[in-house]
């Protein structure tokens, strides 16, 4: 789709690795960036907003996990979140549909917005909002893959089955579709009542994926989807993600600076809970404003 | 100052002697296989002497006859069906209990501090309830259950024994001779209403449930001849006798020496273990599978029900089925509650009174006579038997559901 793109990095004068990088070829191997830099990365006014945080503060007990963040998260595109383990990238991600709520000891207060089709929004943390409704709008895939111990079939058919009222031969099409989305329906096709745990890990994964797109959502949360994964298993799901920004707003945390930079619009770093930068992937990557940013992806800590 | 070189040089030069330390390590596996045969021999032990003793009594008849003053003629099936009664009532009621207090504990984890305060109390409580003698509940359930504290007491000034305060499926009768001395029965109300009075055109059945108009012997009226008015005829001032029948779904409160206390005071011995066990069932699910059905929109109810639950069951039944196994076993708190060994007939209903084999067992193997001795060893061969049953459903089970 789009050609390879060249990367400057501005203050690498130390590293050999920049020097010897002409302005043609990329500075991380294998890069093959996805995204077209062309497409507007940030929210603007033709790209609308999907998630929008302001002063957003969150805490586990006592400990300040992530303050005051401002944060526009654009729909149809792919943010990507980075830093340093610990840093709260993934306290961020389970706020946005409330997975945090199953730590007892997790709160947070500011406004993290959801903007639906009308733009109206709605604040996620009010602690009237309903969950159900709300984990059914913004999925979430993990780290680990985690498919349930029953059928691939029943997987897929798990999140349809507790919120429609649907009829056997929709529930296969539907099934069929979240899994031609997740592009491992050629895989599964002839083992669909087999068990899930049989598959490989990056089957397993994607799997995850098309057990979380099969309920419709919005927003697609995704916390390093590919950090248990092989190279091999990694590209599809990279591939997927870059298949599915077309018609999901899709978040991702990773620690693989070359992922977030091959397939995301829009990136922030953070760093010991606070968001130091936050914008187009590929202006963090090529000349960040802040040096602990440009420290980051450079390798120089992290 | 040394390096770290020199110190690691200087350690080198001073091992310590491989042969003892492989010495060691094969003098403390044999020590282990010797701990390990240790108790295989008192198994073996207690084999060889119970089926010395009561292989040779083990017999159909002796399976399918009650207790009888002869040991020769005497069985243990009422003793088998009280036990197979009490076990089944058991464990339907610790089962949901069981496992709703384990869910409640695991998965419904609450946020509120009230309520978090009233989980920590039940947490502690438990742990604490699993160390208590069985016959503290044994205590426990003669008070609680069979007497319900005497709030709703069974016996008058005068010792007589008085209706129970609630009385579900059972019929009540008045038990009359005929002159032909047969047995009629003419229904009464309930067990609080006062004797029938005798009259003409009483309503009345014979022992097969047939009614059958009686007819009435005044004082000097003289009896009669014809057999077929004899067996209908009662006299003026016949006393009758109380008698109940009981339908399968006899209940009543108090409980008495019933079935339903005996399980009842089972389920309190065996609870703690069961939601312990359940407990652990649960934790040793990962959270992220229950992360994974709450992220799809799954209510906490969904997720326990469709995910956790089920990943849960081979845990949760491995432990409620040795725990039952532990309720087959128990003597003490049985012997509290029905207090009864020498019982003919196998409970009928929840109400019934009852025995069990391990109190069957107490009381042959406490009597005199050898030939008691003996019969109690085969009551003791079936016991374990049943127990070898349990243990073995309950592998199975963990074999068949620990396959992915």
């Amino acid at each position: 789709m789009t050609p390879t793109v060249s990367y400057k990095l501005p203050s690498m004068k130390n590293s050999i690795s920049t020097m010897e990088a002409s302005s043609s070829t990329p500075i991380y191997e294998g890069h093959q960036r996805r995204i077209d830099p062309a497409e507007p990365a940030m929210a603007t006014d033709t790209q609308p907003a999907a998630v929008v945080l302001k002063g957003f503060n969150a805490w586990y007990g006592d400990f300040q996990a992530l303050s005051d963040i401002h944060l526009t998260i654009p729909r149809n595109r792919v943010t990507a979140f980075i830093g340093p383990s610990g840093c709260g990238k993934s306290t961020l991600l389970r706020w946005i549909n409330r997975m945090n709520d199953t730590v007892p000891s997790a709160r947070a207060d500011g406004e993290l917005l959801m903007v639906d089709g009308n733009d109206a929004t709605h604040n996620i943390l009010e602690r009237s909002i309903d969950t159900v409704s709300l984990r059914r709008k913004v999925g979430i895939v993990f780290q680990k893959p985690n498919p349930f111990p029953k059928s691939i079939y029943d997987n897929v058919a798990f999140g349809p089955r507790l919120h429609f009222k649907i009829a056997r031969k929709q529930l296969d099409n539907l099934v069929e579709w979240s899994l031609r989305k997740a592009a491992v329906w050629d895989e599964v096709k002839d083992r669909l009542h087999k068990p899930a745990l049989g598959l490989s890990g990056g089957q397993q994964q994607r799997l995850c994926i098309a057990r979380a797109i099969a309920i419709g959502p919005e927003i697609l949360l995704m916390d390093e989807p590919c950090s248990a994964l092989d190279p091999a298993s990694t590209i599809k799901i990279e591939d997927l993600i870059y298949e599915l920004c077309k018609q999901y707003t899709i978040v991702i945390v990773t620690h693989n600076m070359q992922q977030a930079s091959r397939c995301s619009n829009q990136t922030g770093f953070f760093y010991n809970g606070q968001l130091v930068e936050c914008g187009p992937t590929v202006d963090i990557f090529t000349h960040p404003t802040h040096k602990k940013t440009e420290d980051y992806v450079t390798g120089k800590f992290g | 100052m040394k390096s770290l070189g020199n110190v690691l040089d200087e350690a080198v030069k001073q091992p310590n002697s491989v042969s003892q330390r492989m010495a060691t390590a094969v003098t403390f596996q044999w020590l282990c296989r010797l701990t390990a045969l240790c108790s295989i021999l008192v198994l073996a032990v207690l084999l060889y002497t119970v089926f010395s003793k009561g292989f040779a009594h083990l017999s159909w008849s002796f399976l399918t006859s009650s207790p009888h003053p002869d040991p020769t003629r005497a069985g243990i099936w009422p003793a088998l069906m009280g036990t197979f009664w009490t076990c089944a009532a058991c464990g339907f009621l610790t089962l949901p209990i069981g496992i709703g207090t384990a869910i409640f504990l695991e998965e419904f984890r609450p946020r509120n501090r009230y309520m978090r305060w009233l989980h920590a109390l039940v947490e502690l409580n438990i742990a604490n309830l699993a160390g208590v003698p069985s016959v503290v509940y044994g205590i426990v359930g003669l008070a609680a259950f069979v007497s319900m504290f005497g709030l709703m007491d069974q016996s008058d000034n005068a010792g007589q024994s008085k209706p129970p305060f609630i009385d579900i499926g059972s019929r009540y009768y008045d038990q009359f001779l005929t002159l032909d001395d047969r047995v009629v029965l003419v229904p009464v109300d309930s067990n609080r209403s006062p004797d029938t009075a005798l009259r003409e055109g009483l309503e009345a059945i014979d022992q097969d449930g047939k009614p059958i108009n009686l007819h009435l012997i005044a004082k000097g009226e003289s009896a009669p001849d014809v057999q077929s008015e004899r067996v209908v005829a009662i006299r003026w001032n016949e006393t009758p006798g109380r008698v109940h029948r009981q339908s399968w779904y006899h209940f009543t409160v108090p409980f008495g020496h019933s079935v339903l206390a005996g399980s009842l005071t089972l389920m309190l011995v065996i609870l703690p273990v069961v939601i312990i066990s359940s407990q652990e069932a649960f934790r040793a699910i990962p959270p992220s599978l229950r992360e994974a059905a709450l992220g799809i929109g799954a209510t906490s109810w969904q997720a326990v029900w469709n995910v956790t639950l089920p990943a849960a069951i081979p845990g949760i039944m491995t432990g409620a089925i040795l725990a039952m196994s532990r309720a087959i076993g128990e003597a003490a708190p049985i012997m509290m509650i029905s207090g009864i060994v020498f019982i003919t007939r196998a409970p009928s209903n929840l109400m019934s009174v009852f025995t069990v084999l391990s109190l069957q067992i107490y009381d042959w193997a406490g009597r005199h006579e050898a030939g008691f001795h003996a019969i109690s060893a085969a009551a003791i061969i079936v016991l374990l038997l049943l127990l070898l049953v349990f243990n073995s459903i309950a592998i199975v089970i963990r074999q068949k559901f620990s396959q992915p």
